[in-house]
């Protein structure tokens, strides 16, 4: 890594099969002319091995992972949306950059940056830096809930209210409401996993309890991830009649990526180009 | 010097182990370096193998717990559970079945001075009949008894890799287990 790297000491995997050679050859040279340096991994993937079993274990201390994916290599999808959440699961950031013209939108959910134009490489840096700058847990935890609250905005929440903290007892931070109407009732918990906790299977008992009480809806918004069991007992309460949902870190991410002028206001690195030397 | 292991290496060696009497030792082996890769510290270094002074008794292997702040995982589990040695014993089968009877066998391996918790790591998730036997034991002496299964130590290792802490995964399945207790 060189020493004027805007991202120091942070590892990214530039991953792609034998089809896409050139086109990885190409981003590399772009990145490294914005000082980011990758590391190459071609997947010469063996007859019967998989893309996923290939990822998890050649993927050893990636903090960034970019994907590279075309018409010619587009076969392998499947296994690239699963070895996309499970580096998700690892803390990973995941960017699948697709070669025009682009064979998926989106892969398990995230968007997929078409590689295109003369500024194809610097909008690939700028989708690097901010990732490397999304350390939601770093922020104090009134600001992450601001955060969140901007977020749900985004995404048609409206009316959003603080409760006053003696309300954390309740089992929700902030309400809402959604639809059209206003007719659905948004009870909302925000957890940042460093700063206030995580969301455990009591939290979700609790919610559950409150929102069955009331007929509302309920979200858990975490920096974190939720343990497969937590996810079993969300099913399990959700088959009951509770309605929750969850917006754990990835997810948020993913959000911050498409709403980059929030995560500009909210994570102070976050200009293009001013990623923390 | 020989390197730490890293999550990857376990990952790699839990995939290679083969499940029955062929991989028993070795499935013992990579679940105690992964629990330790997991869990030490905080808790400390697992004693292998160790027999009651008769030598009547081998458990597979116990983790000192000398955490006492009831804010931290283990904390909490020392207040809530007695737990000072996480007992922890290895079921590696492939066509039978883990049952009641393994469940009575590791309840009987817990002593009182450890506390009440104890795990059994399996290469497959147990039958129903073990998780009602689980539970009558937790009804009749408290003592709890929780199944990991080579998933679970994945994803453990995956929470570890985020930099979040493991033991939340154990804190979680104990909750879980509160919740579906008759």
């Amino acid at each position: 890594m060189p020493d004027n790297s805007p991202l120091p000491g942070r590892h990214i995997y530039l991953s792609f099969t034998q089809e896409d050679d050139g086109t990885a050859a190409e981003i590399a040279r772009a990145l490294e002319q914005r000082g980011i340096a990758v590391r190459l991994d071609r997947a010469d993937i063996a007859w019967g091995e998989s893309w996923a079993d290939h990822l998890r274990s050649a993927v050893e201390q990636a903090d960034t992972f970019v994907l590279v994916v075309s018409q010619d290599s587009s076969r392998h999808v499947h296994d690239w949306a699963q070895a996309a959440e499970a580096l998700d699961r690892r803390g990973i950031d995941v960017v699948a950059v697709a070669v025009p013209p682009p064979a998926i939108r989106d892969l398990a959910g995230r968007p997929v940056l078409e590689y295109a134009g003369p500024s194809a490489g610097e909008r690939l840096a700028d989708r690097i830096e901010l990732g490397a700058v999304m350390d939601l847990d770093s922020l104090p935890w009134m600001q992450f809930e601001a955060l969140a609250a901007e977020l749900l905005t985004r995404y048609g929440y409206r009316s959003i209210q603080v409760e006053e903290p003696a309300a954390g007892d309740k089992g929700y931070d902030l309400r809402a409401v959604h639809g059209s109407q206003d007719e659905e009732e948004i009870l909302v918990q925000v957890k940042s996993y460093r700063r206030n906790g995580r969301v455990s299977v009591n939290d979700i008992r609790d919610l559950a309890g409150v929102v069955l009480d009331r007929g509302a809806h309920g979200l858990l918004v975490t920096t974190g991830q939720l343990t497969s069991v937590a996810r079993q007992v969300l099913d399990r309460f959700n088959q009951a009649g509770a309605q929750l949902q969850v917006l754990d870190g990835p997810a948020l991410r993913q959000m911050l990526v498409a709403n980059p002028d929030v995560a500009r206001r909210h994570l102070t690195s976050a200009e293009p180009g001013t990623a923390p030397r | 010097m020989t390197a730490a292991l890293t999550s990857n290496d376990l990952r790699r060696q839990l995939d290679s182990c083969p499940p029955g009497e062929g991989g028993w030792t070795e499935f013992e082996r990579v679940g105690i370096r992964t629990l330790a890769h997991l869990f030490v510290p905080p808790l400390q270094s697992p004693l292998i193998q160790p027999r009651t002074l008769a030598g009547a008794e081998r458990r597979d292997a116990v983790f000192p717990n000398r955490q006492r702040d009831p804010g931290s995982n283990w904390g909490f589990l020392h207040a809530d559970h007695g737990a000072r040695m996480i007992l922890t014993e290895f079921k590696n089968y492939d066509k039978s079945d883990i049952g009641p009877e393994e469940v009575a066998e590791t309840s009987g391996h817990l002593r009182r001075s450890w506390g009440r918790l104890a795990l059994i790591c399996c290469s497959k998730k147990p039958t129903a009949s073990a998780y009602r036997r689980r539970n009558t034991i937790y009804s009749e002496e408290k003592k709890l008894i929780l199944f990991v299964t080579t998933a679970d130590l994945r994803e453990m290792l995956d929470i570890k890799d985020r930099g979040e802490d493991p033991s939340d995964f154990i804190l979680d399945s104990i909750e879980d287990f509160y919740l579906q207790h008759d």
